[in-house]
This record gives C-alpha cells, structure tokens and sequence, in this order.
C-alpha cells in the first residue's frame, strides 16, 4: 500500500496466484441468468430422455430386489456366516463416501474462501444429497427385521430401553441422519436466492408458484443479502465438522471390533480420506458430461476441472497411505491373525478385485500429477470413473474379505453376492441418476448469485 | 371442503351425511382387518388331565431303539403327549445313558412328513381293516398248504418276541421261509465267527478291560452295537497323566475311530489282509503260543512296506505284551478267513472279548437264496419287514424284478419308498415310538419297547404282521397282548418303567475255538490282488444304510471326517487322485461289477493309496427344502445309490475303475481344509511331547489378560455356570450335534443354503489335521458359544439384544433382535447363526410336533446361538427351589452333555470348587480358545494328548 509500483507489484502477484479466470468472457449478470437457467427452462432433449428411461428401468429392477428382500428376508442376498455382512455394507460405505465432496466443496473450501468453488458446489451438493439418501436406505434393508429398524433410535420407550451406545450403529444412526439433515437444509438455503431468480424469470405457471412457494419470499433485499450471508457462513461452520465425522463413525462399525483387518486405528482418518476421493471422483464424473450438455463451458472452466483432479490426486495419495500403513502394521505386528487377514486380500480368493483396487486408486491417478492429463476431459471423465470403482472395490474388500478369513479357519467361508444384491446396487445408482435428471431440469445446477459475486471480481 | 353440489353448507361444516359414511367406512375397515388377523376358532380347557400329566411338566419314558439288530435302551422326553427329545437310558449297559446321533434323530423319524401315511393297494388306497382281512386270509391259505409258498424277508433283530413269534409261526406252518437282509452288516465277519466256533456268534468286546486296542479295518466307535459303550470305555481311559489305553488302527478310510487312534496306519484293502497276516505272525512269534504258531505256519509271511511293517511290529509288541487285555478288531472289507484268525488271537491272547452266540436267525444275507426262490416261482406270499430291498439289494440280484413274480407282497413301509412302489401292497408301518416290543443287546441284555404316542398313520407293527400267521385270529391280538404274552410276570410294570429287564437270561457261549476248521480256510486263503484300485463301500455315518435319508437333521450333519452334508463323495487320497487326474469335487464315474454310479471325487487327507471310498445309503430322491416339506418343498436326489454295484457274495470291497466325466458337483460342506495355520486352536499333544510338556504347559492360554475394564467374574451370583470340553475324550462323533438341534428347535436349511455357508447348527465339531506327515494328529473339537464374560458380540449389538446374565450366561432376546448380524462379526469363534428365511416349518401340524416347548422357535431375521440349555438350567433351577434345595453338581445336565458318548462335555457350576467342571476348567490341560483376544471364554477346551508308543520298537 506504501506507493504504486508496490501495489502494481502485489496486483501482478495477486493476479499470477489467482491463475486463469473462473468465469470466461464477460458476461452481464443478465445475460449469466438467462444463459444458466436456460437448460432448467428448455424442453428435455433426447439424451435426457433416454438417460431417464434408463433410470427408470434400474428403479424397476430395484422395486424387484426390494421385493425379493423384504417378502423373503435377506437370505435372497449373498451374506453367510461368516460374511454376514455384504453388498448392503459396502454400498452403504460406498455412497456415504460419495457423499462427502458436496459438503467438503460447499463447506470446507467456502471457510477457506477457495472462490472457484462456486460454479460446482450446487452441483456436489445434490449429489451429496442423493447420494446419502442411496446409503440411508441400506442400513435398514439390511437389518433381518427391518419393520423394527426404530430400534436404533434413541426414543423414550414403554419397554424403558435404549438403543446400546457402545455399538457404533446407533452412532451410525445419529451421524448419518445428521448430515443428511445439515445437508439438506445447507444446500436448501444456498438455493433461495436462485430460486428467487428462477421465479423472477420463469413463465406464470405452475412451476412458477412452486419456485415462489420455496423461494420463501425472497426478494434481493440487502437485509435478506445480509442475514443470508450470516447463516450461510455459520452453517458452513457446522458442516465442516461432520464432513470428518461421517465416515469417521462409518469406519467405527468396523475399527471397534475385535475382527482383524477391521480392527485398526488408521481407519477413521483413512475412511475420510477415501470418502473425499471417491466424492470428488464421482462429482468429476457427472460434471465433465453435464457441463458439455448443459452449456456451462463458460462458468465452469478448464481451471474448476484442474483443481479438482489436484484435490482428487492429493486425498488418493493419503488413500494410499493408508494402504500402505494397514499392511506394513499388519506384517509389523507379527499377530498371526491381521498378517493372515491381509494375506487373504492380497493373495487369497479375493486378491483380483483387491489388486484392481490398488490399480485404480493408487497406479491410474499418478497421471494426474501431469497437467496436460488433469485439463483432458476425457482423461479427467476416465480417472474419475477408475476412481469411483477402485473405491467400491476397496469397500468390498474391507467388508468381505476379513470377515471370510478370521480366527478359526474351520469357519472361512467365502461370499458371492446374489443376483438381488445386483440389483440393489444398480437400483441405487438408478435412483441416483433419476433425482440427478430431475435436479437438472428444475433446480438452477450452478449457483447463479455466486457466480455473479465472482463475476464482480473479474470485471469490477 | 365443505362446499357440497347443492352448494347446501351445514351450519358447522359437516353434514350429517358425511358423517355416517365416514363411520360407517370406518367401521367397514376396523372389522375386516381383524377377519385377516384372527380366524375365529375355539380353544378348549384342559378339563380332564390324564393321570400323571401336569401341563407344562414334562414326562420321560423307557423304550428302545433298533439298529443292526441289536437293542440300545433310551429314555424319551414328552411334553403333554409328544415326545420332544430323545436320551440314552443310563440303566441300559449298551446305552450308559448316551446314544450316538441316530437315535437322536428318531424324533424327526417318528415326525417326518414324509412318513408313508396310508395303507396302499398297488396305486388305490387301502385300509388297516382291509390290509388285516387280507393277511388273515392269506394265513388261513397257507394254514392248508403247512406253509409253503410263504416267506418273510426280515431285517435281523435279536427281539424275544419276534424270536418266539417266528417259532410259532414254523410250528404252524413248517413250510413258512424266512429269509434276513441287512444290507451294511459284516457279512464276513458272520462268516468268519462261523468258521472258528461253528456256530453264530456276536463278540462283544470288552474295553473297559482291555489296555490294547488294535482295529484292522474296523470303525468300531462308529458303527457296530458296542458303538456307545466301547467309545466309553475307550475314553474313561484315556485320561493323560493316569495309565492311558493304547489304541492302534489300521485301515483304508480316514474314519472317526482311525482319528482317534495313537498309531494309525493308512492301507488299502488288500494291504490290510497282509497286515493282518503279519500282525499274526508276529504275536505268534512273540507269544511263543504254539497252537497259534502252528495255525499262522499256513501263511507265509506278507510282503509289507516299512511303514506297514512299523505298525504292524508296534502293534503285535503292545498286543502279546498285553495278552489278556488286548482286544483286536477286524472290520468288514477283510474275508471271513481271516476274521477267524482274528477269532482265534483274540480268543488266544488278547482275551478282553466276550463271545457269545448270536441270539438271532441264521445269517444275515440270505436274500440271494430268496431271489433264486422268486424265480424259480416258488413264492407266493411275500412279507417284506426289511427296509427297502428293492434299492439296497446289490445289482446282480435284480431284486426287484423278482418280486414282481409274486402276487402277494406285503411290505411294512416306514417310506413310500422303491419297495412299497413294488409290492402289491404297502403297509404303514408303526415307528419305534407307537409299538410295544422288545430288544436285545449284543450281550442278551433285555430291553423293552413302549409307545411315546398313539400311530399317527394307524401303522401296524411287525410283530402283529407276523402273529397273523402264528395262530388264527393273530392279526387281531395287539402289540402289547403280544408282548405280554411274552412276558406275563406281575413285575412287567415295573421292567417298562425301568426299560431294561432286570435279569436277562445270559447268552450261551459257543464253545472254544475250532483251530482245525480256521486251518482250513486259511490253508485255502489267498490274498487279494494289490495293484487294483479297490472300492471301499461303507454304511454312511449318517444315513446309516440309506434308511435314514428322509431325515434333514441326519441329511444335514456333517460327516465327522469329511465335513460334507446331504451327499456323499467317493473319497482318495492325493496321491491316488493325482494319478487318475481329479480333484476333489471333480465328477467321475465308478464302474465295479459291470454297473457304474456317478459320484463326487473328494480327497481326504489320510485315506489310503490306491483305494476309493464310498458310503452306501444315498441316491434317494427326498425333500432337500426341510422348512418347506410335502408339496410345496423341493424333491431331489442326493448322491448315488452305491448298492447297486455290490455283487451277491456280499463283499464290501470292489475291483472298480474310476473315469474322469469332467465338470463339477455342487457340495455342501461345513469346513474347507484341515490346517490350524499354525494357531493354538484345537491341542493335541504326543505322550512325548506331554510327558516332557512343564507343569502349567498352557498357563499362557489362560492367565487373565490384561484390560482396561473390570472384568466379570461373577463370583458374586448364586451360580457361575461354565464348560469343559475334553478333546482327549472327544471322537467326533457328531451325536452333540444332533442332540442339540434336537433340544433346541433348530433347523435343518436344506444342501442349497449349507452351500451359502447358513447351516444353523449351535454346535458343530472343527476337524483339523495338526503334527507333522510322520506323526500326524487329528482333533475334533466340539466349538458352539463359550459364553465369554467380556463378550465382543454384546457391545456391538445396537439394541440390547444380546446381553449378560449375572450368572455368566451370554444371553440372545429374539424379541429384541433387529438382524444387523453385527454381533455374528464379532464372535471370535463364529458360532452365531442367523435366520436369513424363515425357517419355521410350513408343514401340517405333525411336522411341528417334535418342536421342544421350552425352547423358542425363531422367526426370520433373527440370531441365534448356544445357550448353554438356559431352559435346563432353569427346570433343575425350579425343581429345587420347589424341594428347597440347593442346584447340586449334575442337577443341569445340557442337550450335548447329556448324549456324549465318552462324557466329553461337563457342564457345571464354577463357582462350586468340588464340581467337576472346575477341577476340569484347573486341569493340565485346560486352556482357553482365543485366549489372546481377552474374551475370558467359560468354556474350556483341554488338550487332546496320545499315547504312542515310545517308538524303540
């Protein structure tokens, strides 16, 4: 600030941290609105139709394998003794891990004030969404007597009985409803000033007064701006913790039992770190094609795209980390037990999937330490689904293969998922893919008041 | 909403209308879900209690039960009429108050929905009154001829009253035939008592007197009527660090008995004659007995290999030092030749052995004469007793072709089976528990048959059949007047009562060996060829003979050595595997006799080179969904009916030839491999190793460890139950098993769900090879729920559902239990089932009726485990509270304890010092499974210790 040479000096440094532009060309708000609301406004194209028939074929074939698990119990699935737990687990895992980019993206980077979060954080946090409603569900289908699952919540009852809080399911409970919870309403009030925008824009209508009815009033005002701001940020505050709490209490369901290869500290910190990487992966996979198809090359550029795959190589080398660690303390330790258990992994009946776990979350995204790789799209779009699936198979792993080589070898026994565990894997992923087109076409995807507010900043 | 289309509003916004509609729907709604939840249907007080009967109060009544002919004495439990669980009669000295696992699964027999439930006449149905008239006719028809044309096909049964039945019957009509068929017994083991007494003889050995044991092909503690007793006996002495039996086997299938012994020597079957001859030659030499000398003087001495040659020079020393306490065995792949000589060593020198003559009819195999009489047309009424010829006939007889050529056959079905398909007519035959009868022990002892419950189907039992044609009129007189008959004393009551006749006439001996006549046969002996690949065919450890295969508990136990449930495999070694190219699981087909079975290959560590063997009794097509039986269920065949390779002559071993069909069968086992992989999980030491072994050897797997949290002991309960599970004792025998599913309600899931790894047995034995190949060690270790005190299912039960009672039990509340199968990750021992189907039985109300009432059935969705027999804690709990005294050791006796053989298992009160659980649980010995994981197990395993021979010889 002392004279202009130095503050030419510090805007051209500014200028070289700041890096490309977040926003390309120079559009005016008006226009902004216009063009980030048309894809919500125009009529669905043939892709989506196609996309949605698609998913509403998987959601036939879950209502089947929801059928088959219900009438019949869970004996229709794959899970034995000693595996009593399966695909229900690790998908459950799985999709909680997804779900933990929207906050991390929304939250986290907020806090730290990454400004290149803004074009994508509507976007990760519906996926987040839909993503923990895909893991809610797998819990209670996976209990033997589902209809009782109240069981595990904390309710005054006749019978003067709590759940038992040494176990980690009811933590489970509690830690997963609440993120949902914050989750939700997160991500709601970030959409109130855009539903605002929406209703400003649409045609009278139906879908007018429904964007009117949830906008709650908004009307720009700078006392609405000022309270809004306030809330945003304390919420933000509140979530970041649970981004870190989630799967850390995820990984408790396994770390505080005594079976080896579950039983292991490392687990908190690396389940999160997994869950991060997967999250990030799977908001990369549904953003390269959206972006492309939606139209949104202008806000959501080659930089979003090259932050995120840096992100997405730093949390997959803690990933790897933690791999590294499980298996040198397991050789460490010199417990008969957790060498053998690792063993199985590597070289037992399971070993494929566990080394195509290694494959794709520690060989494949060492390329995106090349720049060229992490601003491909294709690349990028590729990794990202190498990721997605690496992680799956790492949940598979975790679950499965401790528990079919543990203490007593008279009981090892292996596990084959059943064709209605198939099927509600791919009824999660359908329901996934249908409130994703659904959230395409009647939420604005892409925050238009903060990518004004960005806007401010490139052209003042 | 009020607005209605009059545009009429009532003044406070309903109408009248609407609301009579509204309760009307209501009401509507209201009583049609209740039609749906509760069928009217009328309940009716227990007005008028049977003497005795106090609801909720079980009573126990004596019976006996039937295998091979022989009698073994059981008590059977009924809960308000049904009889819910089966135990070995203590007063019975064949029983000891234990059975093995058939006799345990008789409850499922007397319930099976398969059961034969109507009388048949070819395909029409008939009736009790018509079958009745008929026999009463078809008697009075032969009343004219003496008999001839008149034969009974029978099973061998050293009954009294059938023995006294039959002589009346030829004292009526001397042209009458009887004919016996037992498909499994030792043919040349008769054959061979024949040849050194003249006479029928049936040994009964007596271990407890004997300090050598030495079975050359024999499983005795498996098969045989001594089966229980022996194993008793057996085991009272083998208690390490006291004088220990020795016990030395030789023979071709691993099998329990060979898994138990200190010395065991793997050999086919022709290696084993030589072996024998070479065991005899070398007692002859170390004897110096010269009657014996001479008689071995006929055999030249048999090339054997070193490690036979070992064995044999082990064993002939233990044997000839022993003399007068030795016993040897001889089992039935080996030819009648030499189970005299076996006759003659055991009458000679090892002398532990009681002979006596064989209180049953002549033979045991005289179905090939029968088959030549149907040809040669001179049959015409045809009773049939034994269970289902027609399958277990050997092929070359065509057995049931020629019972076509009859015009009467009768045959008493348990099953509708091949035979009752075949015979003109099909009897409902009464099962052990709805008939009056007798029974008879190896040794003469007496026992007594009585109903536990009314014929459920109306069956006959087969000595009415048979007093048909003793007398006229016979068809009329009941089981029980026939029985009385029998026996008329005034203290009839009290024998019934007791179940075992208080001074049973004593067999006559034979009279000494005839060493001329084994001389003979021995002269003429020649062994049998070495380098064929022999077929070893043995009775299924479970279904015994194939009568067994409707029963989805016996179906469903893992056969002690191969671990496989519902089939059977044709089992090898791997080196024989090797050569002829298979693996286990591989199809292949056994072509012996001409005719060939198609089967599973499966290699069994221990099996000896150049044999193959097979258990006979499969290849019946039964219900493999045992939850849905009847219509509804699912019928299949498991494995291969064997029988139809064997030829007429009766032998037990095969020349075959084995083809590799390529492909896979799906089998259902329980435990995959044999090792420990190095872990301390089921112990077994040498004598050597023991006798050099510190003080306190397994201190470490039973010093507390360290934690942070106090630890339960319970010191401070009235009780602190615990177990003791002695491996030294334990056989493997598998009879806890079935006894627990029994007492339990536990069912049986089908081959299907065994494959998916969902059996729900509470108990199961563990199978492990341990040792090195030149001294190798089987264990068997019973594992079901050792009830830690610090339990790792129950802190990770989300709802409370499996919990601690103060008295140390770990406790599972169904009611309570969600299913998230968490707490079955965390058990250690992995001895938790989970209830993935609904396994309640969909059957009619007789398939349910076996259901133990004290003992919960589970629904769906639920785990479950071993209480520790929770429910026979507290019965013993209330009897002595209502006596006002206090729980004695003994007073809780559990499901597996209670039927155990060998008294492996003890259960008890720790907090008693002078029971016998805690000086068990103080033992040498005793050490904790998983002791590491801090779990504070309240079962204890002690260690499996051998006695081998010190190995100078």
């Amino acid at each position: 600030m002392s004279g202009r040479d130095s503050t030419e000096r510090s805007g051209a440094a500014i200028e070289a941290l700041r890096g490309p532009p977040l926003v390309l060309g120079t559009p005016t708000p008006a226009s902004l609105t216009r063009s980030l609301l048309a894809y919500v406004f125009g009529a669905p194209g043939r892709a989506w139709w196609t996309l949605f028939a698609l998913a509403c074929l998987g959601l036939g074939v879950f209502a089947w394998a929801l059928y088959q698990t219900f009438i019949h119990g869970v004996g229709t699935w794959g899970v034995n003794v000693p595996v009593a737990w399966g695909f229900a687990i690790i998908n459950f895992v799985w999709w909680i891990g997804i779900g933990h980019a929207g906050t991390l993206i929304s939250a986290i980077l907020f806090l730290f004030q990454q400004r290149w979060r803004t074009s994508i954080n509507r976007f990760a946090e519906a996926m987040t969404l839909f993503a923990i409603l895909q893991a809610a569900m797998f819990p209670l289908l996976h209990l033997g007597r589902p209809w009782l699952f109240y069981y595990l919540a904390p309710y005054p009852s006749t019978l003067r009985l709590w759940p038992q809080f040494r176990s980690a399911l009811p933590w489970d409970f509690v830690a997963v409803s609440t993120y949902g919870l914050v989750s939700l309403i997160f991500w709601y009030l970030g959409l109130i000033p855009d539903l605002a925008a929406a209703r400003d824009t649409a045609k009278p209508g139906f879908r007018q007064r429904l964007y009117a009815l949830f906008a709650l009033g908004w009307r720009h005002s700078a006392r609405h701006w000022h309270h809004y701001k306030t809330a945003y940020l304390l919420l933000a505050g509140l979530a970041t913790p649970l981004v870190l709490s989630v799967h850390s209490v995820v990984s408790f369901d396994f770390a505080i039992t005594n079976l080896p290869g579950w039983h292991t500290t490392i687990f908190p910190p690396y389940f999160v770190a997994g869950a991060i990487f997967s999250g990030l992966a799977m908001v990369l996979l549904l953003m390269v094609p959206a972006r492309a198809a939606l139209g949104f090359e202008q806000v959501i550029t080659a930089r979003h795209i090259d932050n995120l795959n840096k992100l997405m190589l730093a949390t997959g080398l803690m990933v790897a980390y933690g791999y590294v660690q499980e298996h040198f303390f397991a050789w460490y330790s010199g417990n008969v037990f957790e060498e053998a258990a690792y063993a199985a992994k590597r070289w037992g009946p399971y070993a494929p999937l566990f080394w195509g776990q290694i494959a794709c979350n520690v060989a494949i995204p060492q390329l995106l330490w090349f720049e060229r790789i992490r601003r491909s799209l294709l690349a990028t779009w590729l990794i990202a689904l190498v990721v997605v699936v690496g992680m799956w198979l790492e949940r598979f792993t975790i679950v499965v293969v401790p528990l079919s080589h543990d203490f007593l070898p008279s009981s090892w026994g292996v596990y084959v998922p059943s064709p209605v565990d198939l099927g509600l894997l791919v009824g999660t992923l359908s329901l996934f893919a249908f409130l994703f087109l659904l959230f395409l076409k009647v939420i604005p995807p892409v925050p238009i008041h903060e990518v004004k507010e960005v806007l401010e900043e490139v052209s003042p | 909403m009020t607005m209605d289309r009059t545009g009429a509003r009532s003044r406070d916004g309903l109408r009248r209308r609407t609301v009579v509609k509204g309760l009307g729907a209501a009401a509507a709604v209201a009583s049609s879900g209740a039609c749906f939840q509760y069928p009217e249907e009328e309940i009716l007080p227990y007005s008028r209690r049977p003497e005795w009967v106090t609801p909720g109060l079980p009573l126990h009544f004596a019976t006996s039960l039937k295998l091979g002919g022989y009698g073994l004495g059981v008590i059977v439990r009924s809960n308000e009429g049904r009889p819910t669980k089966v135990e070995g009669n203590p007063d019975h000295p064949w029983s000891l108050g234990a059975t093995s696992a058939f006799e345990q699964a008789q409850l499922y027999e007397l319930f099976n929905p398969d059961r034969l439930r109507v009388f048949r006449r070819g395909r029409d149905l008939s009736s009790r009154q018509e079958v009745l008239a008929t026999l009463a006719e078809r008697a009075s028809a032969h009343a004219a001829d003496q008999g001839r044309g008149l034969a009974f096909l029978l099973e061998p049964d050293a009954s009294p009253l059938r023995a006294a039945l039959i002589d009346r019957i030829r004292a009526r009509l001397p042209g009458a035939r009887f004919f016996v068929w037992d498909p499994v017994s030792d043919v040349a083991a008769q054959a061979g008592g024949r040849i050194a007494y003249g006479a029928e003889v049936v040994s009964a050995p007596k271990v407890a007197d004997a300090s050598v044991l030495v079975s050359i092909g024999s499983d005795f503690l498996m098969e045989g009527p001594g089966r229980i007793r022996e194993a008793r006996a057996l085991a009272d002495g083998r208690i390490p660090d006291r004088p220990m039996k020795r016990l030395f086997v030789a023979e071709s299938p691993l099998t329990v008995t060979g898994m138990f012994a200190d010395h065991r020597l793997a050999a086919s079957p022709a290696v084993l004659e030589r072996v024998l001859v070479a065991f005899a030659h070398a007692v002859a030499r170390q004897t110096g007995d010269s009657a014996l000398q001479q008689l071995v003087a006929q055999l030249p001495p048999p090339k054997i290999d070193e490690d036979a040659g070992r064995w044999v020079a082990l064993a002939a020393r233990d044997f000839a030092a022993h003399a007068g306490r030795a016993v040897l065995w001889v089992g039935r792949t080996l030819p009648a030749a030499l189970h005299a000589l076996a006759h003659a060593l055991n009458a000679r020198v090892g002398r532990a052995i009681d002979v006596f003559t064989a209180p049953h009819l002549e033979g045991f195999d005289t179905l090939p004469e029968l088959v030549s009489a149907l040809r040669a047309k001179e049959i015409g009424t045809l009773i049939v007793g034994a269970n289902d010829p027609v399958r277990t006939a050997p092929g070359d007889l065509a057995f049931g072709e020629a019972l076509a050529t009859v015009a009467h056959s009768f045959y008493l079905a348990l099953y509708p089976d091949e035979t009752a398909a075949r015979c003109a007519w099909a009897l409902v035959r009464t099962h052990a528990f709805e008939e009056w009868g007798d029974a008879r022990a190896p040794d003469g002892t007496i026992s007594f048959v009585q109903p536990l419950i009314r014929p459920l189907f109306e069956g006959l039992p087969e000595v009415r059949v048979l007093a048909a044609f003793a007398e006229p009129g016979g068809e009329d007189r009941t089981d029980y007047e026939l029985l009385r008959t029998q026996y008329p004393e005034p203290a009839f009551d009290e024998w019934i009562r007791v179940g075992v006749h208080p001074a049973s006439p004593p067999l006559p001996s034979p009279g000494p060996v005839q060493w001329e006549a084994i001389a003979a046969v021995l002269e003429a002996w020649r062994p049998a060829p070495e380098d064929v690949l022999a077929l070893v065919l043995t009775p299924d450890t479970r279904l015994y003979d194939g009568r067994f295969a409707h029963n989805p508990w016996l179906q469903e136990l893992p056969d002690p050595v191969t671990r496989l449930t519902w089939g059977h495999a044709a089992c090898l070694n791997a080196a024989t595997a090797a050569r002829l190219n298979i693996e286990s699981g591989t199809r292949i087909r056994l072509t012996a006799n001409g005719r060939s079975i198609e089967a599973a290959a499966w290699i069994v560590p221990g099996h000896a080179d150049g044999a193959v063997t097979l258990a006979l009794g499969y290849g019946q097509t039964v219900c493999v969904t045992p939850s849905q039986p009847g219509d509804e269920g699912e019928r299949a065949p498991v494995g291969a009916n064997a029988f139809i390779l064997r030829h007429r002559d009766g032998a037990f071993v095969l020349p075959v030839t084995v083809e590799n069909l390529g492909g896979r069968v799906p089998l259902a086992f329980t435990q995959q491999g044999h090792s420990q992989h190095g872990r301390e999980l089921a112990l077994a030491r040498t004598g050597a190793q023991w006798r050099k072994a510190s003080p306190q050897p397994f201190e470490h797997l039973r010093q507390p460890e360290a934690g942070l949290y106090e630890p339960l002991h319970g010191e401070a309960a009235e009780h602190r139950w615990g177990m003791a599970i002695d491996l030294a004792r334990c056989t493997g025998c598998s009879a806890c098993v079935v006894a627990c599913q029994a007492e339990n309600n536990i069912p049986a899931v089908g081959p299907d769900q065994v494959r998916r790894g969902r059996e729900m047995h509470w108990l199961r034995i563990d199978r492990y090879l341990d040792g090195d190949a030149g001294q190798p060690l089987w264990v068997t270790q019973p594992v079901m729920c050792v009830h830690c005190e610090l339990a790792p299912c129950e802190y990770v039960c989300p709802v409370n559902a499996t919990v601690h009672s103060p008295e140390g039990l770990n406790e599972q509340v169904y009611n309570r239990c969600i299913g998230t199968r968490y707490c079955s990750n965390n058990c250690p021992y992995k001895v938790r089932r989970f209830n993935f189907y609904d396994w309640r039985p969909r059957a009619d109300p007789i398939g349910r009726a076996f259901k133990n009432p004290e003992v919960t059935v589970r629904s769906r969705g639920v785990m479950e485990k071993c209480t520790y027999c929770v429910q026979r804690i507290e019965r013993a709990r209330i009897r002595a509270r209502i006596s006002g005294t206090r729980l004695q050791d003994g007073d809780v006796v559990t499901a597996c304890q209670q039927v155990c053989p060998t008294r492996a298992i003890v259960f008890g009160d720790l907090n008693d010092p002078a029971s016998e659980v805690s000086r068990l649980h103080e033992d040498r010995r005793a050490y904790e499974l998983l002791h590491e994981l801090g779990t504070r197990p309240r079962t204890r395993h002690l260690a499996r210790v051998k006695n081998e021979s010190g190995g100078e010889g």
